[in-house]
């Protein structure tokens, strides 16, 4: 059941005046309170707690959003920026009530790409979706890093909350690929930074990098949302080269599947290299439950890359079948194949191409109410202990190994991802107890969680280093003085 | 006039106490010890500090800044003064803390994670030599700087090195930072904040937690001292070349600086003048003659196999060819080490990095307009800066570098000069320089003082009060590196 708000938000002001205050500033059509449409966003696929809204807005532009904050701040009611919920931990949960700022309705404009600067400025609501369309069809040679997340998941949101993307092995986290920022502060001031910020009118045509000036863009990234509103992205786009493959280890053990994705990282020649359990990977022909047989590989890992020029892309090949014959020849297990991918879709059927065309709906992850992960960014050195101590944990809570795992930057960190599935009502508790447990696992092996969801963030606050704690306090109050902007996240 | 530093404890009291923390052979008031912090190579104004101290550890550090905060004593973070912006010189006086003399420990390197954990004083040179002796698979990016300036400022400050055009800006290289702030707490950003106490192993990225570590970059230690650095190494290539261009034609250079950084085959690709060229050979004041190409562009190029290699100089040729195709300009591509056996061995430092560059240091004056710039403009940017040269009757020094991939560059303008006899006409010099690259919205980095003054008043306001917000939260009574980004003391 949805709680109850905890927060006193209408002390200064009454709800209803509230409303009328709102719809001065949304128009009618724009603003709701009624519960019906205030439940979709009390809660999401995760464990997390769910809490209602008191109002939902949707702004179709930055001098609404002005408006919504200077009005919020004025009487401390806590506003919660919304896109389209799919962080997969609870983040746009209005923990103390207040008014959600849904921008995934209204503000979607591609605002400007520079072809030549290779950068892309987009409002909050545009979808990995659209931007893969307006990319394909109005400038193929350019493309973005696409997340596995849906094609109605935001753009900008995953860059603000660093996250991977089919470009993570060769770029990193997504918060590297922004430029700048616009944003709209507490006391209602809207500014930009990266390069943009040099000019009193907020150029567009100059928002080409993030530095060299003092950095003003990281107190937005990672966030959650707490620190402004986030109205606007410059973020980096890449050329796409002429040839294209996909290739897949099927790999037995996870001590052979980490240390591929280590190498192939370090290779320099991959745009990405993931891996997925054997359950995982099953899920998508339909299994409900699927199980991994006793001679089927433990881990399948795919690996795309691309080349300028045919000698380019053979020459990278080459390369990673070298270094998997090597791995082969070093592994104690020496049951790993290395195929090209559209061999074994050929094989397996086209379903499983979805881990490969992205963005994309992964339709088994979502066919369930409930879904959750512990997705951090891990050691690649610790990542084949992790696999197998979580591993054991799914058998214990009797849930199919659903496992993820990539490497970024050129194999200097990994993300390590546990996946769960789950009906949310009967087995709810099952759940919290075995993510907890997993985190627990996880953060003893120096992992640090993405997107962490507030019960998370409680626990890391407590074992993390306490001064880093009390800055970033310091910079909460400095930023949001009157708390206002999605209270509750990181214990804030 | 100079506000009175000293008026909440006098100087004497300052000396006694900065002996205590820091042993007398460590703290010097001698106008003779403080002179040389005192200035730099650039335009900037000297102005003289109280007191260099030479720490050794974060706990004398974390002494001090207490001291600094509590009666609001100037505190200037230093390390080698090599940053050509005046950025160390202590604008009000107060205490220079000279971490390059003593704090210079190379802490740990993890090998598998790629990652070394620095401190401030660490050099080029110093982390070069040790990478290369025991570590021979991993290397770092090396910059254009001499071997004794100090690796963690370089990415502090946004530098650039032989690895810009493949990863962007010093500052993606890092991992995350130990600092002192005003209280005197010690913080670390990035991963290694997830213990209470410091583990070396896990220092590993820096997001995805809210991104402290931005705090520290750009501010020209405005915001805390940094103590540690954890840097990004990537691995050595097997195969490695190096080609040069001899291009005429100030946009075709541009054009080929940022189509080669497109190519995603290089690992760094410059541009210089080749008055810069010849200055290198030991021409005291060299000027282009007629038949002379305006530009030459260095490109280095790396691959874990011979194939990879070949496959990437291949391409490089590729879009060259096509370049001088579409330009109908004078343009050459040759192998860079057949031009340096032209040309002498001194033309290799561009490659051997980090090296001196002697005829830049060998006047008393150096300065530039360093800019983050954008690729597309380079071209009418550079014609202007070489008629501003020629106004001034100065050899024309330009260099360019593509960066990320050539999502952005870098341009430079450089003089080096006599410092007591040119300074007036330098600085004019400079102011026009930097009105030309900011009207073609250039950005500069390592910005000067007099600078920022300037940018201040063209800039988003709201950025900068939102600059000013974070300053006065960081460090309320304005201690570190006052008069920096306008933030009188």
């Amino acid at each position: 059941m949805t709680d109850v708000l905890k927060r006193q938000s209408y002390i200064g002001i009454e709800k209803e005046k509230v409303l009328e205050h709102l719809i001065k500033i949304f128009g009618k059509p724009n603003v709701t309170d009624k519960n019906y449409n205030l439940i979709a966003y009390s809660y999401d696929m995760t464990e997390s707690p769910p809490r209602m809204p008191d109002f939902v807005v949707l702004p179709k532009k930055v001098e609404e959003i002005i408006q919504l904050v200077n009005f919020c701040n004025q009487y401390c009611i806590p506003i919660v920026p919304y896109v389209s919920g799919n962080n997969v931990g609870g983040l746009t949960i209005p923990e103390e009530g207040g008014i959600i700022c849904d921008m995934g309705k209204r503000m979607k404009k591609i605002v400007k790409i520079n072809e030549s600067l290779m950068y892309i400025i987009l409002e909050p609501g545009v979808t990995f979706g659209q931007l893969k369309k307006f990319l394909d069809d109005h400038h193929p040679n350019l493309k973005y890093g696409y997340a596995m997340a849906p094609p109605y998941a935001s753009v900008l949101a995953n860059a603000l909350l660093s996250g991977i993307s089919n470009l993570s092995t060769k770029m990193g986290s997504m918060g590297d690929m922004i430029n700048g920022l616009e944003v709209v502060l507490y006391n209602g001031e809207l500014i930009r930074t990266g390069t943009s910020f040099l000019s009193k009118e907020m150029k567009d045509d100059n928002w080409f990098a993030r530095y060299p000036m003092p950095d003003l863009t990281g107190l937005f990234i990672g966030w959650q949302g707490t620190t402004g509103i986030v109205t606007k992205g410059a973020l980096q786009l890449w050329s796409r080269k002429k040839y294209n493959a996909a290739l897949m280890g099927i790999i037995y053990t996870a001590e052979n599947c980490a240390n591929v994705l280590q190498e192939f990282g370090r290779s320099e020649c991959c745009e990405d290299v993931c891996s997925i359990s054997a359950e995982l990977a099953k899920m998508v022909w339909g299994f409900e439950k699927p199980q991994k047989l006793k001679e089927e590989p433990d881990y399948i890992v795919m690996v795309s890359l691309s080349g300028a020029t045919k000698e380019l892309l053979q020459a990278k090949i080459n390369y990673l079948r070298q270094i998997f014959n090597e791995l082969k020849e070093k592994a104690e297990n020496k049951r790993m194949f290395l195929v090209n991918f559209d061999t074994f879709i050929n094989i397996v059927g086209k379903e499983f191409a979805v881990y490969y065309n992205i963005p994309n709906v992964l339709t088994p992850l979502y066919e369930w109410d409930g879904l959750t992960w512990v997705g951090s960014y891990a050691h690649p050195d610790r990542i084949a202990k992790l696999m197998n101590t979580v591993y054991g944990l799914y058998k214990k809570y009797e849930m199919g190994p659903m496992i993820y795992s990539k490497s970024m930057k050129g194999g200097h960190y990994s993300v390590l991802r546990p996946m769960v599935r789950f009906q949310k009502v009967r087995e709810e508790e099952k759940v919290k107890k075995m993510m907890h447990e997993i985190l627990e696992v996880m953060l003893e092996e120096n992992c640090v969680p993405y997107k962490a969801p507030s019960w998370m963030t409680e626990i890391i606050r407590k074992k993390c280093d306490p001064n880093w704690v009390k800055l970033l306090e310091r910079i909460k109050c400095t930023m949001d003085p009157n708390h206002i902007f999605n209270p509750g996240k990181w214990g804030l | 006039m100079s506000p009175n530093i000293f008026d909440q404890i006098s100087k004497e009291e300052t000396l006694t106490e900065l002996i205590s923390i820091f042993g007398r052979k460590y703290v010097s008031k001698k106008p003779s010890d403080l002179y040389p912090y005192s200035e730099d190579a650039t335009e900037s104004d000297p102005h003289m500090p109280d007191f260099v101290v030479l720490p050794k550890n974060v706990e004398e550090i974390v002494q001090l800044i207490k001291f600094c905060q509590k009666y609001s004593i100037p505190l200037v973070p230093y390390i080698s003064g090599n940053n050509v912006g005046g950025l160390t010189i202590p604008e009000y006086g107060g205490i220079i803390c000279d971490m390059g003399k003593r704090m210079n420990k190379i802490i740990s390197i993890n090998e598998s994670l790629m990652y070394a954990i620095l401190e401030p004083g660490v050099t080029w040179g110093q982390f070069k030599k040790l990478l290369d002796e025991k570590y021979p698979t991993l290397k770092y990016a090396y910059t254009y700087a001499p071997p004794y300036a100090s690796v963690v400022a370089n990415t502090l400050l946004s530098g650039l090195s032989d690895h810009s055009c493949a990863y962007g800006s010093m500052s993606e290289f890092l991992n995350g930072l130990e600092a002192v702030l005003n209280t005197g707490e010690v913080v670390r950003t990035g991963s290694c904040f997830l213990s209470k106490e410091m583990k070396e192993d896990n220092w590993f990225a820096r997001y995805p937690m809210p991104d402290l570590t931005s705090l520290f970059i750009g501010w020209q230690g405005m915001t805390g001292i940094v103590t540690k650095a954890a840097v990004q190494l990537w691995p050595k290539k097997k195969y490695n070349t190096a080609l040069a261009a001899l291009v005429y034609g100030d946009k075709t250079c541009a054009k080929v600086v940022q189509e080669l950084g497109r190519t995603e085959c290089c690992d760094d690709v410059s541009a210089m003048s080749s008055t810069v060229a010849k200055m290198t050979l030991g021409l005291e004041n060299p000027s282009q003659y007629e038949q002379e190409p305006d530009y030459a562009v260095f490109i280095t190029v790396s691959g874990n196999t011979r194939e990879l290699l070949e496959a990437k100089v291949k391409y490089i040729k590729y879009i060259f060819d096509r370049i001088k195709a579409q330009e109908g300009e004078r343009i050459f591509l040759t192998n860079f080490f057949t031009l340096a056996n032209l040309l002498g061995e001194k033309f290799t430092i561009y490659y051997d990095l980090p090296s001196v560059m002697l005829p830049m240091v060998e006047y008393s004056g150096i300065t530039w307009v360093g800019t983050y710039a954008n690729p597309d403009i380079i071209g009418p940017l550079l014609i202007e800066c070489r008629n501003v040269f020629a106004q001034y009757s100065r050899a024309p020094l330009l260099f360019m570098k593509s960066m990320k991939a050539s999502h952005y560059c870098v341009f430079m303008a450089i003089t080096r000069y006599k410092k007591y006899e040119e300074l007036e006409k330098i600085k004019e010099l400079q102011k026009k320089f930097l009105d030309l690259t900011l009207e073609y919205d250039c950005f500069p980095y390592k910005t000067p003082k007099w600078m920022t003054e300037v940018i201040r008043e063209r800039c988003n306001p709201g950025w900068l009060k939102l600059l000013d917000m974070i300053k006065r939260s960081m460090d309320p009574k304005n201690v570190f590196n006052p008069g920096k980004w306008g933030f009188e003391f």
